[in-house]
């Protein structure tokens, strides 16, 4: 059973949609949907406002129309899924736990923040600070999968903790800075820093990369994890296995010794 | 009741409840993946002498296996959750960790046990500090292992491995007209029981050419030569040989679980009355302790009906 929530009109103001969740909705009728006030700016404005309802709620959540502005989109989710038709705001997904969210578009700053589980799956690009933390955490993503088909900002994957992120596309500045651990792969181009701060986890690059001067160099490896990380991400990217080829060894470096790590970016000679 | 001529008693194994579980190594080389297998199983015949029983259950092909390379899955039985956990830090530390290329690891999924929570124990757990703090965990998926640098790369093993209530102890024993008879069906019986999934046969070859009873006549030896099915002996103890009978062979079998057990007990005991009396396999009967020990009990004639 699908709830369908379609925004009538973009909203003038940013709009906080973090309690519009599969979990929370369930047990209502229409009509108290409609009546579920969300704040705009400095009112109050019952939801049925700004959104048409339609469909049954239960398991499954979609969110259509203009909705850019839509911010703290499934955050905190722990089941059930969320699909959003177009592009979506800030910190989509933060904190989610469990379930899948599925973005059609692409999404704006801090999706994923501090994520602990579940699914999120961006088909377009992911702004800055994907996967990361919000403003006054110690710590990024503690779980979970990231999977970003586009782009992905500057900062993905910010002193994650645990959890994995894939990138098909592009990574900006600083992929994976002060990362603590956990596992961010990317398919595309990666630019500078990344890793910068690393102390411990894994960057695995499909292409060839120069990384900082703080990461010596330890040699070409044929590791067997990486084996079982192809595996776990042809699950569900095709480009990812086939990005990382059994057997064929990768340059392994070091760092960040700027920050006493010891973690590693992997990537072709 | 006969198969193929041969008298099956009418008589049950006794077995014990135990746990087990599976482990999977894998090497560059099925060459390598067979020398640790084999390590790793080597003195692991009894539960009482050795500490554990364990066998190579299969050998794996590289589609088999986590990190698709060609493995081995080996079974271990012991009496608990502590005394598995020594013996597989002890063997996998000494015998997997050691060999040339492998990774290790758990072969037996938690929701392949069932019951209400799953008992884990430590396997790469107790193992990381061999890394000298330069070891890292990965955790791929809901699964952790541990990446220990060695001298060849890194020792992949997984963190724990889940364990299941087991059985051990199932038997038959194959009563023929010679040692050579005897020994042959003996050997078309493990060759069928291999074929079995969950189940070990762990003494040499899988057979036992030593069976014991309980209880000796010196102190302090738990068990002693079972003299009724000793040939040289039937004019000197109460004998439960037929007249025409020279040689015994025992096959002990410890599965995950009953109906393992009870199938390879039934594919064992077909295959080995398979050549029929002709063949020399006069009787097939099995040990037991009168009931009283045991929480298993395998009939061999309901198994065969």
């Amino acid at each position: 059973m699908t709830l369908v929530l379609t925004v009538t009109a973009r909203p003038p103001h940013r709009l906080d949609v973090s309690a519009l969740l599969p979990e929370r909705l369930a047990g209502l009728t229409a009509a108290e949907i409609e009546r579920l006030p969300l704040t705009l700016g400095h009112r109050r404005v019952p939801l049925g406002e700004l959104f048409a309802v339609s469909g049954e709620p239960g398991e499954s959540l979609t969110f259509g129309g203009a909705c850019d502005r839509l911010d703290r989109l499934g955050a905190g989710m722990t089941a059930g899924r969320i699909l959003v038709e177009s592009d979506v705001g800030a910190e989509a997904g933060c904190g989610m736990a469990g379930g899948t969210l599925l973005v059609r578009g692409s999404a704006g700053p801090s999706a994923g923040a501090e994520m602990s589980g579940g699914l999120l799956e961006i088909a377009g690009d992911a702004g800055s600070w994907a996967g990361a933390g919000r403003p006054g955490s110690v710590h990024g993503m503690t779980g979970g999968t990231l999977l970003v088909r586009g782009s992905a900002g500057e900062r993905v994957g910010d002193r994650m903790k645990r959890g994995l992120i894939l990138v098909e596309g592009d990574a900006g500045p600083g992929a994976g800075s002060r990362m603590i651990a956990g596992t961010l792969a990317v398919l595309g181009g990666v630019a500078a820093f990344a890793g910068i701060g690393m102390h411990r986890g894994t960057l695995l690059f499909a292409r060839q990369h120069e990384a900082p001067a703080t990461f010596p160099f330890a040699g070409s490896h044929d590791l067997v994890h990486v084996r079982l990380l192809r595996r776990h991400l042809a699950g569900f990217s095709a480009a990812a296995a086939a990005a990382f080829p059994d057997g064929r060894p990768l340059g392994r470096w070091v760092g960040c010794t700027g920050a006493g790590g010891r973690g590693e970016i992997l990537a072709p000679l | 009741m006969r198969i193929e001529g041969v008298h099956i008693e009418e008589t049950f194994a006794e077995a014990f409840g135990m746990v087990g579980t599976r482990l999977i190594v894998t090497a560059d080389t099925p060459t390598w993946a067979e020398h640790a297998g084999r390590s790793f199983t080597g003195f692991a015949t009894s539960v009482i002498g050795c500490g554990c029983e364990a066998a190579i259950e299969r050998r794996l092909t590289p589609e088999e296996t986590p990190d698709g390379r060609p493995g081995v899955a080996i079974l271990i039985f012991a009496f608990g959750p502590q005394d598995i956990a020594k013996q597989l830090a002890g063997r996998v530390g000494q015998c997997v960790l050691t060999c040339p290329t492998t990774a290790c690891y758990a072969g037996l999924a938690a929701d392949a046990i069932g019951g209400e929570k799953v008992q884990t124990v430590p396997l790469g757990r107790a193992l990381r500090y061999f890394g000298d703090g330069f070891q890292a965990a990965k955790r791929i998926g809901d699964r952790r292992f541990w990446r220990v640098p060695v001298m060849d790369g890194e020792f992949l093993v997984e963190d724990t491995i889940a364990i299941a209530p087991s059985v051990g102890g199932g038997n038959f024993l194959i009563v023929a007209t010679g040692r050579a008879p005897a020994l042959a069906a003996a050997e078309r019986a493990v060759a069928a029981m291999a074929a079995v999934p969950g189940v070990a046969m762990p003494f040499p070859g899988g057979v036992v050419r030593s069976g014991s009873k309980v209880g000796s006549r010196y102190k302090g030896l738990i068990a002693s030569t079972n003299d009724a099915y000793c040939p040289t002996l039937r004019a000197q103890t109460t004998t439960a040989l037929p007249p025409e009978a020279a040689a015994v062979m025992e096959i002990v079998i410890d599965g995950l679980s009953a109906d393992a057990v009870a199938e390879a007990t039934r594919v064992g005991i077909r295959a080995a009355c398979a050549g029929g009396a002709a063949d020399g396999v006069l009787a097939i009967t099995a040990g037991n302790y009168g009931g009283k020990l045991g929480q298993f009990h395998f009939h061999l004639r309901e198994l065969l009906a």
